[in-house]
């Protein structure tokens, strides 16, 4: 099994048990609420917004003294802050080579599909992408 | 006519509670039968062919277009011209009136309009160096805290000075359902010789149109705001203003005499001038439907109805802590914009949805209004005629769960 597939089974696990739509925003806000966000105000900048989504979201990726993957991400959608928790989860603190795969997978789930409009969904994606080429 | 009785007139299967009509009304079954039936008896295009078939569809394509000037009061000299769209006619009119800008002129909008009323009119600014000049709203604050968004006449027209070119405003805000105060704007501009086009796509569903007596030039409405199927536009317009512009569409049904030797073309008159190509048949005859079933509700009853839906939401949004409504005061359109101080206009969207309740949520295609309230996106709600209270307390009932939910 790949670190990938490892962090991804228990998300895809949770997202399976969720009955409806209903269930999957509750699931997401309780992702979102999920602190800390380490999100400061000052990140809240121009060229931190990701385009592409009605909705407005900041992302700024870093790398620690350790070489891992910092990922700093908000937005004012409560239920885009819970999907950007589990990229988080899946992707923070890696420090081999992102695999925007695993990502896609994820936003492939249908669960999540039911939640999101294909806009939203197609500007994480790129946000996967974008972790890819970071390390 | 009660609620119940014009419900029966929509048979949806649907069974989503629909308070999105100022993107698109739902259509009556009698629109539906009478695309269906075209489609079945007459399909033949209009004219092109001198057969029953063809014949049947043109005396149909005919029918509406009066039918049409009829529902909009427009007067001989006035023309009806079939396009796509509002957005079509608003950016046929904007393309076919660009030679007449020129550098140092000017054109006065506001900054209330959907970009279909905005963004033609910035390009043919731009392409000949005119200026665009927009006008602001006030707001007021209501009692209960809510915003409501009003224009005045005289606000527009300080922009206006001797070398206006035209005067591009809507009716109706999509964001807020504020009327603009269109019939001072055009007696002033006819004082001073300078055309007024309307957008009209957020009016004609809730209030009797006059188009001589607003006294515009040219007004372009959405037949899938009215009931009417998708893909077809009205466009109003004067004669006089008309000869003013070129067509900028060119295809067949349009031309008088085509000498190819000299490179001469003239165009036939009227309407056919900027109609090019076929018609969407099949949608005039179902909008035709649409405006004999509204003939038949009744524009008064459509007001009253609306009047206590507006109200009603009014009421119990207010009532609703951390909800702030924008609105154009209780005789507006009804559409109402609002936000939450818990949660993003999306996530409301989001949760509306998942419990069958259709509302939008976004910049509505208004950028620079939203960015004038200082707002990222807001939740727009837009009841119409077929709604009933109950659904409103539907959704006003979700609303406060949800506040209630989040402000812990």
């Amino acid at each position: 099994m790949t670190v990938w597939e490892e962090r991804l089974e228990p998300i895809m696990a949770q997202l399976d048990a969720l009955t409806d739509e209903l269930a999957c925003f509750d699931y997401l806000v309780d992702c979102a609420g999920q602190a800390p966000w380490e999100f400061d105000e000052d990140l809240r900048k121009e060229s931190n917004l990701v385009r592409g989504c009605d909705s407005r979201m900041w992302l700024e990726i870093g790398i620690s003294k350790e070489n891992s993957l910092l990922i700093r991400a908000d937005s004012d959608s409560m239920l885009l802050r819970g999907l950007l928790m589990l990229v988080k989860k899946l992707y923070e603190g890696t420090q081999i080579p992102v695999s925007s795969q695993a990502g896609i997978c994820l936003l492939d789930h249908p669960r999540l599909r039911d939640c999101f409009s294909a806009k939203q969904l197609k500007t994480i994606r790129e946000i996967c992408k974008r972790l890819e080429s970071a390390l | 006519m009660t609620v119940r009785e014009i419900q029966k007139l929509f048979p949806s299967e649907s069974k989503e509670i629909f308070l999105d009509n100022g993107a698109a009304t739902r259509k009556p079954l009698c629109v539906m039968e009478a695309m269906d039936g075209y489609y079945r008896l007459s399909c033949a295009n209009v004219g092109r062919g001198s057969y029953r078939s063809a014949r049947e569809a043109e005396a149909a394509v005919a029918a509406c277009r009066e039918k049409v000037k009829g529902f909009l009061t427009a007067e001989d000299g006035e023309e009806l011209i079939f396009t796509l769209g509002a957005t079509d006619g608003l950016n046929m009119l904007a393309r076919g009136f660009t030679a007449q800008l020129r550098p140092g002129s000017n054109m006065v909008t506001t900054v209330a309009e959907h970009h279909s009323n905005l963004l033609p009119w910035m390009q043919a600014c731009l392409k000949r160096g005119a200026q665009l000049r927009i006008a602001r709203p006030i707001v007021h604050i209501d009692n209960a805290g809510n915003r409501i968004v009003s224009f005045s006449a005289e606000d527009i027209l300080k922009l206006v000075d001797d070398q206006t070119a035209l005067i591009a405003i809507t009716a109706c805000s999509n964001v807020t359902g504020t009327y603009m105060p269109v019939e001072a704007i055009t007696q002033k501009a006819e004082e001073m010789g300078i055309p007024v086009v309307v957008d009209g796509a957020q009016l004609a569903a809730h209030k009797a149109v006059n188009f001589t007596a607003l006294g515009c030039d040219a007004m372009c409405l959405s037949a899938h705001k009215l009931y009417g199927p998708t893909g077809l536009g009205i466009l109003c317009a004067k004669r006089s203003f008309l000869d003013r512009l070129e067509p900028d569409d060119l295809g067949g049904g349009m031309v008088e005499s085509l000498d190819l030797e000299h490179g001469a073309v003239t165009f036939r008159e009227g309407h056919a001038r900027f109609e090019a190509g076929s018609l969407p048949i099949a949608q005039i005859i179902g909008f035709s439907a649409a405006l004999t079933c509204l003939e038949r509700i009744g524009i008064s009853n459509i007001r009253n109805a609306e009047k206590k839906l507006l109200c009603h939401l009014l009421d119990r949004l207010s009532a609703i802590e951390g909800i702030q409504c924008i609105y154009g005061g209780e005789d507006s359109a009804p559409v109402v914009s609002l936000t939450s101080d818990v949660m993003s206009s999306l996530d409301l969207a989001s949760f509306c949805d998942a419990r069958n309740i259709a509302v939008r949520a976004g910049k509505h295609c208004a950028h620079p209004f939203l960015d004038f309230l200082g707002e990222p996106a807001t939740l727009r709600v837009s009841p119409c005629m077929y709604n009933t209270l109950e659904e409103i307390d539907i959704f006003a009932d979700l609303l406060e769960h949800l506040q209630r939910r989040f402000r812990k």
